[in-house]
Order: C-alpha cells, then structure tokens, then sequence
C-alpha cells in the first residue's frame, strides 16, 4: 500500500526534505537518522536532545563573554568552537554557517561585528531547535504508535 | 605511514561495509561531547573498541601510562592542550599508531600544519561511516603488512 500524505513516517520525511531544502539541515543529520537502525528508537531524539541543551550552554557562554567591558574573545572563539562541533555533528546547516561567520568577526576582534553576528546565531539556533523539537515530536509519535499496533498484534 | 598531506582523494576507494574487526582499538579525542558520541557510535558499528579523551592532554596521559590504539581520530582545537600539539607529542614519543586528524572547515593552509604535525589523514569533522569504513580497510592492510 503507497504511504498518503496522512502518514506520520511520510510526513515526517517530507518535512525533512524541505528542512533540507531551506538549508537548515544538511547530510550528517541523515547520518544520523541511519544510525537509529542500530541503536535504540529514541537514540535520535536523545541526541537532539543532547545537542540542544549543549548549544544553549555554549551561547550563554558567549553572551557572558560579549557583555563583559573587557570582551573575552578567547572564551568566545573557544565555545564557538564547540557549538561549531555540536552544530556540524547534528547536521544544524546554516547556523554552521552563522558560527563560521561569527567565528572570523572574533578572530579580528572586532566586538560590533561579533555582535552582530551572534544575533544570527541565536536566531539560527532558535529556527534549528524549533526544526529538531518538530521532528522529535513526530518521531516520538510515530514510535508511540509502533508499540500499541504491535500491542494489538494477536498472539 | 606518515603525514604527507593526505585526503581521501589518496584513499583506495573500497566500500567499507564488511570491515568488522574486533581487534582493532581506537582513541576518539574531541572536546565536544556530542561528536565524541558519534564518532564513539560509528566506530563500534564496526567492532572496535573505543575511548574517548576530551583533550589532547588526556590522550597524551593515555600513551605516557602505557595505552595503545590502532586508530587515534583526533580533533584539532581543544583546550588544554591541542590536537597539533598532541600530535607531535604523540609522534615524539614514538607512537605509531594511525592519527586521523579532524577539522571544521579550516582553509588549506591550517589543514597543513596539522598534516606536519603527524597525522596519516585529515577530514572535516564528523566523520561519515563510509570514511570511517575506509581508513578501517587502510588499517588493517598496514596490520597484515607488519
């Protein structure tokens, strides 16, 4: 039987490919999703997870950094690192590019830029986790609904 | 091997897929957390046995306490101590082990002098499965060589 547009693994694909198709996601988050064969169901959504609150970790760090009179590049050139490494880990495609980006207005030094650009970040971080939140919720209801079929499964 | 400015164009291109080898150990050195999971993952898909380090320090302790690994994926900016500085200590005290740098997307010139520091490789991080699959392959045709 051909998968409609009502069913939730169809759905969840497609929206998939339109996040890649924005540039939000990128080829190491079907990486990813090509682990969950081996490991547990929710392995995925663990490791959104993960990386989700690592990332939020890192740019308060950040913050704290740039509101500091004396600004700590360093500190912010070392967390950007990180949440560069998280971010390209997850497969976040563009807000890779906004650290990148960031990354170069913290080597100069230069504070308005880093400004500037660090609002980029968050905001690529917010539309990345609303993406990641998205697919976990659908993926958890797809699991959800596997283990009551196989439930109603006659023995 | 040695470092000569390898990428995976040098690389004999053969599938990784039936590379499981139980005997090979490997070194994953990152301080990000998630890509040391990963890189964890993808290696014990293909039977190794794995550590992880969070710094070019920790692996150095490792070797200087007697360790020893095939394969040393190691990670180019950490804190504490670095990935080219690991590197050379590591080939200083004569390990030769392979050591598979990975980078973000650093320009070549960077790439470079990680490559002199000692590795076989360099790759932007993470590490696919296919990439993996092949340094494995790599691996265990130097091993049969010795």
């Amino acid at each position: 039987m051909a998968a409609s547009s009502t069913d939730p693994t169809q759905q969840l694909n497609d929206y998939i490919r339109t996040m890649h198709d924005q540039g939000i996601l990128d080829d190491n988050f079907d990486q990813l999703l090509a682990l969950r064969r081996e490991q547990n169901p929710r392995f995925i959504n663990e490791l959104i997870s993960m990386f989700t609150n690592d990332a939020e970790a890192y740019i308060a760090e950040i913050t704290n950094a740039l509101s500091l009179i004396e600004v700590n590049f360093s500190t912010i050139i070392s967390k950007l690192h990180q949440l560069k490494g998280s971010t390209s880990g997850i497969g976040g495609h563009r807000m890779y590019q906004a650290c990148c980006e960031l990354r170069v207005a913290a080597d100069d030094g230069d504070k308005d830029r880093c400004d500037e650009l660090f609002l980029r970040v968050k905001e690529e971080f917010n539309t990345l986790k609303q993406c990641l939140d998205s697919i976990s919720q659908m993926r958890s209801n797809i699991i959800s609904n596997g283990t009551r079929s196989r439930r109603r499964r006659p023995l | 091997m040695s470092g000569n400015g390898a990428s995976s164009s040098s690389l004999n291109m053969i599938s990784g897929e039936d590379v499981v080898n139980n005997n090979l150990t490997a070194l994953v050195v990152d301080d990000s957390p998630l890509l040391r999971l990963l890189h964890d993952i993808h290696l014990k898909k293909y039977g190794l046995k794995v550590q992880v380090a969070e710094n070019g320090k920790v692996a150095v302790d490792l070797f200087h306490l007697g360790a020893s690994f095939d394969l040393v994926l190691m990670d180019k900016e950490m804190p504490v101590m670095n990935g080219v500085e690991a590197t050379k200590e590591l080939r200083a005290m004569g390990v030769t082990s392979m050591i598979v740098g990975v980078t973000s997307k650093d320009g070549p010139g960077e790439q470079q002098a990680f490559m002199e520091a000692g590795l076989d490789y360099c790759f932007e991080k993470p590490l696919t499965p296919e990439i993996i699959g092949i340094l494995l392959e790599e691996l265990n045709k130097h091993n049969k060589k010795d």
